[in-house]
C-alpha cells in the first residue's frame, strides 16, 4: 500500500448555521489521482479552503505528511508542498505567461536581498535554474508558444492551464485542483486530462481534484469521494461510484440539477 | 568585466559630468530638486506600483528622514553620513512598526487613510516636541554634507557639488531597486499586487513581504527626505502636509506606476518642464491635478508603460522564445 | 462647570457640521463604494461661492447660500459624470485616486482665483444670545437645527421616497437593481449631487464661525474620514453620531490639554479604530 499523504478527519465548517462541510473523513495516498465530486454548493471548494488553510474548520483535523496542518496559514502549507488552484481563474493578470510561472517558483529562491542587488554568482545560477524550470513547466503544459503573452489576453482554456502551470512551478507534492476542466471545450478537456496524467507519472505528484465533468473524473481518478450537502455520501473507485445508489440519486434525481458552469 | 558591463559603467560615470557641464546655479537647483524627488517617487513606486499598496502617508518617512538627519547633524553634531545612516535606521524601524500594526488588517483605502492619519500624528509630534524639533518654527541652518579628507574638509555647499551627491544617490537607488524588482523579491511584490490569495497559495507570506516593501520604501523615502532637508537647509512641520503626500503620488501615477522609469518621467514633467513654462504655483497644481485625473481615467498605466508598449513592438519581449531559447530581459 | 457646559455646546455645534460633511461622504460610500476625497472641496466651494455672491452681487447670506448649494449640486453632477462614473467598475483604487485628483484641482483653482489669504463670510445670525449663562449665537443654533432637519429629511427621503428606494436598491445590489430597470449610473449621479449639496450646506453654515481658506476642504475631509470610520462607513445616522462624538472629544481635549491637541485626538481615534475594528464602531460586520 502506498504511503498515506493527506488525511481529513471529521472536518466540519459552519457558515452562520449553514453546514457547508459536515463531518467529512477521507484519505489520499501518495501517487494517486483522487476525485472530489458533488452537486453545486456541496462544499467541495470549502473543503479545499480548509485543507489549504484559507479557512479554518469549525472542528476536525487535516493531517498532511504526518503533520497536523489544521488552521495553518496558506503560505506555510504551500511551503510544505501542498498547493492548490482556484475555481475562478486565478493568475497574475498584468504579467506575461512566463513571468506568471516564474513567480510560481518563489519557494525555490535560494538567494537573499544582498545577492540580488550585487547579482552574485549564487543569484545568477539560481535565477537561471528557475527560468529553466519555468520554461520546462510551460512546455509541460503546452504553452511555451504563449510565454510572452499577457495573461489577461489568454483564452479561457489557456488561463485554466496557466493556473495549473503556476501551481506546478512550485514543485508540489500534493496538488489540489478546483475544477481544472470547467468551461473547457472537448479538445481542451482531453488535453488537460493528458497533462494531469503526465504530471502524476513523471513527477510523482499526487492530485486531488474537484470536477463536475464526470467522464473526466471517471477516466482519471482511482478513488472518488462524493459530497452532498456537506456530507460524504460515497467513496470508492469509479466503477463502484457509478453504480452507487445514493450517487445516482443525487446526480439523476429530480430535485437536483447538475449543471456545470 | 565584459564589454556590455564596461559600457554600462561608463554611461553611469558619464552622468557625473552633468554637474560639470551645468554651471548655472539655477539649472543646478532645478536638477537637484528633480533628483531628490525622483528618489522620493521611486520609493513610492515600489509600494504603489509594484506591491499595490496605496500610501497617503509617505510624507511620514520623507519627513522623518529629513528631521532625524537634521537633528543628528545639528544637535548631536554628527557627520552628515552618520546622521543619514541613523535617520535611515530610525525610519526603517518606524516603518516596520507601522507595517506590523496596520498591514495585516488594513487593505486598500483603509490603509491609505490610516497612513495619512499617521503622517498627521508625526506632524503633531514635531510641533509639540519643541526641545528637539523647534516646534512649529522648524529647523533652520541645516549644514550641508561634508567629506573629511586628511588635508581639508570639503563641504557640498554649492549647487554644483550637491548635484554630485544627489546624482550618486539616484544611481544607487535606481540600480538597487531595479535589481530588487527583477528578483524573486520583486516577483513576490508583484504577486501581492496582482492577487493576494494566489500569492499565498504559492507560498508567499503576503503580510511579511508587504512589510518588507514598506520598510525598503521607507528607507529610500528617508534618504530623499534627508537630502532635501540638507539641501534647502530649513525644514518645518509642513513637510508632513498633504502637499508632500501628493507630490510622489502625482509623479508616479502620471509617469507610470510599476515601471521605475515612470518616476523619472513624472518628476521631469513636474519639476523641470514648468521651469520653462513659468506657471504660477497654483496654476501648476491645477494643471497637474488635471494631468493626474486624465492619467487615471485614460492612461492608468502612465506614460512609461506607453513607452514600454512601443519598445515591445520593436524589441523581443521578456519570456519570448527565439531560436529555441527563452529570452530574458535583464 | 459652566465653562465645560459651554465647551460641550460648542463641541455639539462643531460635531453637527462634521456630521453634515460626513453624512454625504457616507452616503456616497454606501451607494457607490467610493470614498470621495473631493468631498471636502465641495464643502469649501459652497462657502466660497456664497462669499462671492454676497460680495459681488450683494445677495443676502441666505439667498447666496441657497444658490451656492444649487450650484454645488450641479458641479457634483458634472464631477461624477466626468471623473468617477467612467472608472467606477475598474478597481476600488481608481475612483479614490481620481477624487483625490479632483480635490487637488479644486483647491488650487480656488486659491488661484481668490488667493491664499483667509476670507470672511459674515452672517446676519451672529447675534449672541445668553441662556442660563450659556453664550449661544443664532448661527450656532441654526447649525444644530439645520443639522437635525437635514438628517431627518435625508433619512425620510431614503426610507420612503421613490428616489430613496432606488438609492437603497442600488446600494444593496447593483445587478439586481439594474434588472428591475434601475439605471444605476443615473442613481450614482443623484447620490453625488445630494452629497455635494450636503457638503456645501455644511460649509456655508460653518463658514461664518471660521475663516475661509482654500485648504479648508482637506481639513474637513480628514475630519469626515474620522467621523465615518467612527460611525461606520455607509451609515448616515452613524455619521451624525460619529460627528457629535468627534466634536465633543475635540473640544474636551482642547480644554484639558490645549488647543494643539485638538486635531490629533481624531487621528488617534481613527488609527485605533481602524486597527482594532476596521468596520467602525457602529458599522456592519459584512465584508
Ligand atoms: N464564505 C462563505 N460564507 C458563507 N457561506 C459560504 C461561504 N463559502 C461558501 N459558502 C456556502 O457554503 C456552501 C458550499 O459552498 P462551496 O463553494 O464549498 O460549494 P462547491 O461544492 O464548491 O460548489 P460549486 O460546485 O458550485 O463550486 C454553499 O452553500 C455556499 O453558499
Ligand atoms: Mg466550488
Amino acid at each position: 500500500m502506498a504511503k498515506l499523504l493527506l488525511e481529513i478527519s471529521q472536518a466540519t465548517k459552519y457558515f452562520a448555521g449553514l453546514r457547508a462541510v459536515d463531518d467529512v473523513n477521507f484519505r489520499v495516498f501518495e501517487g494517486q489521482i483522487c476525485g472530489l465530486i458533488g452537486p453545486n454548493g456541496a462544499g467541495k471548494t470549502t473543503l479545499f479552503n480548509i485543507i489549504t488553510g484559507f479557512l479554518s474548520p469549525t472542528s476536525g483535523k487535516v493531517i498532511f505528511n504526518e503533520t497536523d496542518i489544521t488552521g495553518t496559514a496558506p503560505e506555510t502549507i504551500a511551503k510544505m508542498h501542498l498547493v492548490r488552484t482556484f475555481q475562478q481563474t486565478n493568475m497574475f493578470s498584468h504579467l506575461t505567461v512566463f513571468d506568471n510561472v516564474l513567480t510560481g517558483t518563489f519557494l525555490l529562491n535560494r538567494y537573499n536581498l544582498w545577492d540580488s542587488i550585487w547579482k552574485t554568482k549564487n543569484f545568477r545560477n539560481n535565477e537561471d535554474e528557475l527560468k529553466k524550470l519555468t520554461y520546462q513547466t510551460l512546455r509541460y503544459c503546452e504553452m511555451e508558444h504563449l510565454s510572452s503573452t499577457r495573461a489577461s489576453n489568454l483564452s479561457y482554456g489557456n488561463q485554466k492551464k496557466l493556473g495549473l502551470a503556476i501551481a506546478l512551478a512550485t514543485r508540489p507534492q500534493l496538488l489540489l485542483l478546483d475544477e481544472p476542466a470547467a468551461g473547457l471545450n472537448n479538445k481542451e478537456t482531453m488535453q488537460m486530462a493528458s497533462i494531469l496524467k503526465k504530471i502524476q507519472k513523471d513527477f510523482g505528484i499526487t492530485i486531488l481534484l474537484v470536477e463536475h465533468d464526470l467522464k473526466f473524473v471517471m477516466s482519471l481518478c482511482e478513488n472518488i469521494v462524493v459530497l452532498n450537502h456537506g456530507q460524504k455520501i460515497a467513496e470508492g473507485p469509479p466503477n463502484t461510484i457509478k453504480e452507487h445508489s445514493k450517487v445516482v440519486e443525487v446526480y439523476l434525481g429530480t430535485n437536483h440539477q447538475h449543471n456545470s458552469h | 568585466m565584459n564589454k556590455t558591463n564596461l559600457i554600462k559603467a561608463l554611461s553611469f560615470l558619464s552622468l557625473f559630468s552633468i554637474p560639470l557641464i551645468i554651471s548655472n546655479p539655477y539649472y543646478g537647483d532645478v536638477l537637484i530638486i528633480y533628483c531628490i524627488f525622483v528618489i522620493y517617487a521611486l520609493s513610492l513606486d515600489l509600494l504603489l506600483g509594484y506591491t499595490g499598496i496605496i500610501s497617503f502617508g509617505h510624507a511620514s518617512f520623507f519627513g522623518l528622514g529629513a528631521y532625524a538627519s537634521a537633528i543628528m547633524t545639528l544637535k548631536l553634531h554628527l557627520s552628515y553620513w552618520l546622521g543619514l545612516l541613523i535617520a535611515v535606521g530610525i525610519t526603517a524601524v518606524v516603518a516596520f512598526l507601522i507595517g506590523s500594526l496596520t498591514l495585516r488588517k488594513l487593505k486598500g483605502i483603509y490603509f491609505a487613510i490610516v497612513s495619512f492619519a499617521i503622517t498627521q500624528v508625526f506632524r503633531f509630534l514635531v510641533v509639540e516636541w519643541e526641545t528637539v524639533t523647534n516646534g512649529a518654527a522648524g529647523i533652520a541652518s541645516i549644514p550641508p554634507p561634508e567629506i573629511n579628507l586628511i588635508f581639508e574638509k570639503i563641504a557640498f555647499k554649492s549647487e554644483q557639488s550637491y548635484l554630485f551627491i544627489v546624482i550618486a544617490f539616484v544611481i544607487l537607488v535606481t540600480l538597487s531597486l531595479y535589481r530588487v524588482v527583477n528578483s524573486g523579491l520583486g516577483r513576490a511584490f508583484l504577486a501581492i499586487r496582482e492577487g493576494e490569495d494566489l500569492a499565498r497559495s504559492i507560498g508567499i507570506d503576503t503580510c511579511k513581504y508587504k512589510k518588507i516593501a514598506l520598510v525598503i520604501s521607507a528607507i529610500i523615502a528617508a534618504i530623499s527626505g534627508s537630502l532635501y532637508g540638507h539641501y534647502i537647509s530649513a525644514i518645518g512641520p509642513r513637510i508632513f502636509s498633504l502637499h508632500y503626500v501628493s507630490l510622489p503620488l502625482i509623479i508616479v501615477i502620471v509617469g507610470g506606476k510599476g515601471t521605475l522609469l515612470g518616476a523619472f518621467i513624472g518628476a521631469a514633467l513636474f519639476f523641470v518642464l514648468p521651469e520653462f513654462l513659468g506657471f504660477k504655483p497654483e496654476m501648476k497644481m491645477v494643471i497637474f491635478g488635471l494631468l493626474l485625473l486624465m492619467s487615471i481615467i485614460y492612461m492608468p498605466d502612465g506614460i512609461a508603460s506607453k513607452l514600454g508598449q512601443i519598445r515591445d513592438k520593436f524589441f523581443v519581449k521578456n519570456g519570448e522564445i527565439k531560436n529555441g531559447k527563452v529570452t530574458v530581459r535583464n | 462647570m459652566d465653562l465645560l457646559l459651554q465647551q460641550l455646546f460648542n463641541g455639539v455645534v462643531l460635531g453637527m457640521t462634521y456630521g453634515l460633511v460626513a453624512s454625504g461622504l457616507s452616503l456616497i460610500f454606501g451607494i457607490m463604494g467610493v470614498l470621495n476625497f473631493a468631498h471636502g472641496e465641495l464643502y469649501m466651494i459652497g462657502a466660497y461661492i456664497t462669499m462671492f455672491l454676497t460680495k459681488a452681487y450683494g445677495l443676502s447670506y441666505v439667498w447666496g447660500g441657497l444658490i451656492a448649494v444649487g450650484l454645488v449640486v450641479i458641479i457634483s453632477f458634472v464631477l461624477e459624470r466626468v471623473a468617477i462614473g467612467p472608472i467606477l467598475n475598474r478597481d476600488y483604487m481608481s475612483p479614490f485616486l481620481s477624487s483625490f485628483a479632483l480635490s487637488i484641482i479644486l483647491a488650487n483653482l480656488i486659491q488661484y482665483v481668490f488667493g491664499a489669504n483667509p476670507k470672511r463670510l459674515p452672517s446676519p445670525f451672529e447675534i449672541p444670545i445668553e441662556v442660563k449663562g450659556l453664550i449661544l449665537t443664532q448661527q450656532k443654533i441654526l447649525i444644530i437645527v439645520c443639522g437635525i432637519a437635514v438628517i431627518l429629511a435625508l433619512n425620510l427621503v431614503i426610507k420612503s421616497t421613490k428616489i430613496g428606494k432606488i438609492l437603497r436598491a442600488t446600494s444593496q445590489n447593483v445587478t439586481a437593481a439594474s434588472l428591475v430597470g434601475i439605471n444605476s449610473s443615473r442613481t450614482y449621479m443623484y447620490a453625488f449631487g445630494i452629497a455635494g449639496g450636503l457638503a456645501a450646506l455644511s460649509g456655508i453654515l460653518l463658514a461664518p464661525l471660521i475663516n475661509l481658506y482654500p485648504t479648508m476642504g482637506s481639513t474637513a475631509i480628514i475630519k469626515g474620514f474620522i467621523v465615518v470610520v467612527l460611525g461606520g462607513l455607509g451609515s448616515i445616522s452613524g455619521a451624525v453620531i460619529g460627528g457629535l462624538l468627534l466634536g465633543s472629544a475635540e473640544v474636551i481635549t482642547a480644554t484639558f490639554f490645549g488647543s494643539g491637541w485638538k486635531d490629533v485626538v481624531g487621528y488617534i481615534i481613527l488609527i485605533a479604530i481602524l486597527i482594532w475594528k476596521p468596520t467602525g464602531l457602529f458599522g456592519k460586520t459584512s465584508d
